[in-house]
């Protein structure tokens, strides 16, 4: 069979190969908020007075960037799983509680951006000046408008490029959760070309996919770039 | 000050997470009772053509998936199939991702010690693979010093591999079917798999390859056929399984769907 019948015959693998497209996104976008917000706070956390919080914290990023991303996903897929078995138990319950493998992908591949995005917020946190908080906060504006309004935005024009570099990594790193049995885009791609034993027509099919989402995120990276941007020379 | 805030924050999202997790505690405490199957989820590993593979629409097809819905409309449940892979297949079961496993698995001894096996319902022999130009019957264990033998990893063919040819060298892939994809690259010398799935393979695959030899099978190795896993507290449901496999063969309908999809007996003893 052509490629072209393979992927858009009346018994193509294009379906499934663009539902896995779309478990992919939806995996990559889920982890942004709780992934980068996580790492926010894991970088405010890091400047705190107490000694043991900040060890706790570098403990903790040192962890997650020393692992494999792999081997964290099945430690957050099977350890967390066994951890509310066990805390069902406890509390004396005959329920069971799944742990689905998508959200135990959005769980472990958050904990891993978060250890890695806290590194470029800290940058950008040390580079708005103190004086700005400072100027907004004599303006009479409350302390999350100060955050919002005057210290965010211009974190953000220093984060962005190393957040869209982290971005760009969790996007790809979505395709280990092809190993938990869930059809994202690689494992949709390998299942096809199991059943046809062609594989290159879909590996070939999926780095485009794969290329064009690359493709949008460089370019709505460089828009927001512009955007935080406004103002400087 | 900030951080004292944040700190004292997280302190409360403890306690409120706390709260929540007994909420939710409190909402999946359910008295214990026998259990009435309506619904069974059935894990399979589908890559295992004809049994079981996954089509163009992502649907898992094949002989046992369609024996098994026939299997369910006599025991009045409705089923559903799960992808898993082979390699955790059995513990999945055990953590409760599904009720039973109907994925040509051997019923072993080792395996007898996790879980509990319906009733065989199916024996098929099986084979050594090799590329079509490799015209040699001789499997003995002296002529394939050295040669590359590929199989499905966690399989009694893995087990009989390096049980009797501990001379060759043993490559083990997490798929049914990749051996034999790797054979047809050139990447192996032999593969050892079940006789249908071999003989589906080679006629997709128009013929690259060709079934060198039986093999006899050791009853401790590969066990009396094929049978359906559960978990040893689901008695009531093997029961109903194992029952539902005597009427299929009392009125003649296994033998319907089996020689619809194959030209040789394999329903064994």
């Amino acid at each position: 069979m052509s490629w072209y019948a393979l992927l858009f015959g009346p018994d193509g693998w294009s379906g499934l190969l663009l539902k896995g497209a779309l478990v992919t996104i939806a995996l990559a976008l889920t982890t942004v908020p709780f992934g980068f917000g996580a790492g926010l706070l894991l970088a405010v956390l890091k400047m705190s007075p107490s000694r043991a919080l900040r060890a706790a914290c570098d403990a903790y990023t040192t962890f997650f960037r020393g692992i494999p991303d792999l081997l964290a996903l099945f430690l957050v897929y099977f350890g967390l799983q066994a951890l509310i078995d066990k805390a069902g138990r406890l509390l004396g319950l005959s329920g069971h509680f799944e742990l689905s493998a998508f959200v135990a992908g959005v769980i472990a591949l958050s904990v891993v951006a978060a250890a890695y995005s806290s590194e470029v917020w800290i940058a950008s946190l040390a580079a708005v000046p103190p004086g700005q908080g400072e100027a907004a906060k004599s303006l009479g504006l409350s302390r999350p408008q100060v955050f919002i309004l005057v210290t965010l935005p211009q974190l953000a024009r220093v984060a962005l490029p190393g957040l869209g570099n982290i971005w760009m990594v969790l996007m790809k790193d979505t395709s280990l959760i092809s190993t938990l049995a869930v059809t994202d885009l690689l494992r949709a791609a390998s299942e096809a070309s199991r059943a046809t034993t062609r594989p290159l027509v879909f590996y070939s099919a999926a780095t485009a996919l794969y290329l064009a989402f690359s493709l949008v995120s460089n370019l709505a990276q460089t828009w927001l770039e512009r955007r935080a941007n406004r103002g400087y020379a | 000050m900030a951080i004292a805030r944040l700190v004292s924050a997280f302190r409360a999202a403890t306690i409120m997470g706390g709260l929540a997790a007994l909420g939710l505690a409190a909402l999946l405490a359910a008295p214990a009772q026998a259990k009435e199957w309506k619904t069974v989820r059935i894990g399979i590993d589908a890559t295992y053509p004809p049994f079981e593979s996954v089509n163009a629409k992502g649907e898992i097809v094949g002989w046992e998936v369609d024996y098994a819905n026939e299997l369910c409309k006599r025991m009045k449940v409705t089923c559903t199939f799960q992808n898993q892979d082979w390699d955790g297949i059995i513990p999945a079961l055990i953590a409760g991702k599904f009720d039973m496993i109907m994925s040509s698995m051997s019923i072993t001894p080792p395996r007898q010690k996790l879980v509990d096996f319906s009733v065989p319902y199916y024996f098929i022999p099986p084979v050594f693979v090799g590329p079509a130009s490799n015209k040699s019957n001789d499997v003995t264990s002296a002529s394939m010093k050295g040669k590359t033998i590929g199989t499905q990893s966690s399989t009694t063919f893995a087990n009989y591999l390096e049980k009797f040819y501990p001379g060759a060298e043993i490559k083990l892939y997490p798929g049914g079917d990749e051996p034999q994809i790797e054979l047809a690259n050139g990447r192996l010398d032999y593969t050892v798999t079940s006789l249908i799935v071999a003989t589906t393979f080679i006629e997709k695959s128009n013929g690259c390859c060709r079934v060198v030899a039986q093999i006899d099978p050791p009853l401790d190795i590969f066990g009396p056929g094929t049978g359906s896993a559960f978990r040893k507290e689901d008695a009531d449901l093997r029961a109903m399984f194992d029952k539902a496999v005597a009427e299929m063969d009392a009125d003649g309908s296994y033998k319907a769907l089996a020689d619809k999809y194959f030209k040789i007996n394999i329903r064994g003893k």
